[in-house]
């Protein structure tokens, strides 16, 4: 699969490393991290047009971060209900909503490159929650300019170990997201703990 | 004692989010030492093989091969061709990939063998 996939690289070029990118962010299982190192280096070995690939990559980057904040505008309404069934479920929800709304800026940033993995879902959840559409998109677009350059660019700059390179920033990638992921179930449920002291004595 | 009465509470109250919260912290641990296992074999590992992926352009900057060497060892027609993955060049001469991939290879061991 990887070696079909970079083998499309420099013949497909700007085109697939735009789709790629558009598919990664309505969640579809692509390897768009593979694919971008991938583009940075044949554009290093003067096979791709790297200004090309650049535009075209961010292009993706944006149309997907879009496509995904539409999808969970239009599926949110009817999800939302759902959650709020159980009390329980809809404080949670209520409470990672307002959380979202506070700390949007850092949340859609960061979400773009460092925690990229959860950026679809951050698209969705965006979406589902109507946030301000300027308030999600200049954090997205700042943040997905760093992404694509900085994925062509180590690209470029270690051509030679694309593959394993790939694997390294993919098991990284991973290792972030699930990170924060513990990070802010922990302190859902520390504040659980502190909110409910000692009631299992009753 | 009071601590293991709150997590037991606490996982009492809210058994999906306690489990959710266990399998990321397993899960951060195997991709973060899988992360660094790759990131400190990076520089250690052995040049990677000639693949079907690779343009005549990635070779000659990845291995530092000749350019006339290879254009000999190719037999490319046109410069567009150039910018084609070696397993296209091979479909295109309707020679087996795993020949010219095999030429390839020899020609650069032939090289790093050479004084």
């Amino acid at each position: 699969m990887t070696q079909w996939l970079l083998t499309l690289v420099p013949e497909w070029g700007a085109l697939l490393v735009g789709l790629v990118n558009f598919l990664s962010c309505i969640a579809l299982p692509v390897p768009a991290s593979l694919v971008m190192l991938a583009g940075g280096a044949f554009s290093a070995a003067g096979d791709l047009d790297p200004g090309q690939l650049w535009g075209a990559a961010l292009a993706g980057a944006l149309a997907g971060d879009q496509a995904g904040y539409l999808i969970g505008r239009t599926l949110g309404p009817r999800a939302l209900p759902h959650l709020h069934r159980r009390r329980r479920t809809a404080a949670l929800v209520d409470r990672a909503t307002a959380w979202l709304d506070r700390r949007r800026l850092p949340a859609i940033f960061l979400s773009r490159w460092l925690v990229s993995a959860l950026g679809p879902y951050m698209n969705f959840a965006a979406g589902a929650m109507r946030m301000n559409w300027l308030g999600f998109t200049l954090p997205g677009v700042a943040g997905e300019c760093l992404w694509v350059s900085l994925y062509l660019g180590l690209g470029w700059a270690f051509s030679a170990h694309v593959q394993a390179l790939g694997a390294a920033l993919g098991n990284l990638a991973l290792a972030v997201a699930t990170g924060v992921v513990a990070v802010v179930i922990g302190r859902v449920l520390l504040k659980a703990a502190a909110e409910h002291p000692g009631s299992s004595r009753k | 004692m009071m601590r293991n009465a709150r997590l037991g509470h606490v996982f009492r109250r809210h058994p999906v989010l306690t489990i959710a919260f266990v399998l990321a912290l397993i899960a951060t641990v195997i991709f973060g030492a899988r992360a660094l296992m790759f990131a400190i074999t990076l520089d250690f590992r052995a040049e990677q093989p000639v693949a079907g992926w690779m343009t005549p352009r990635y070779v000659l900057r990845t291995y530092g091969l000749d350019p006339a060497e290879l254009e000999a060892l190719l037999d490319l027609d046109s410069r567009d061709e150039a910018r084609l993955p070696l397993d296209a060049i091979a479909r295109a001469k309707g020679e087996d990939l795993a020949d010219l991939l095999a030429r390839l290879q020899a020609a650069l061991d032939a090289r790093d063998a050479a004084p």
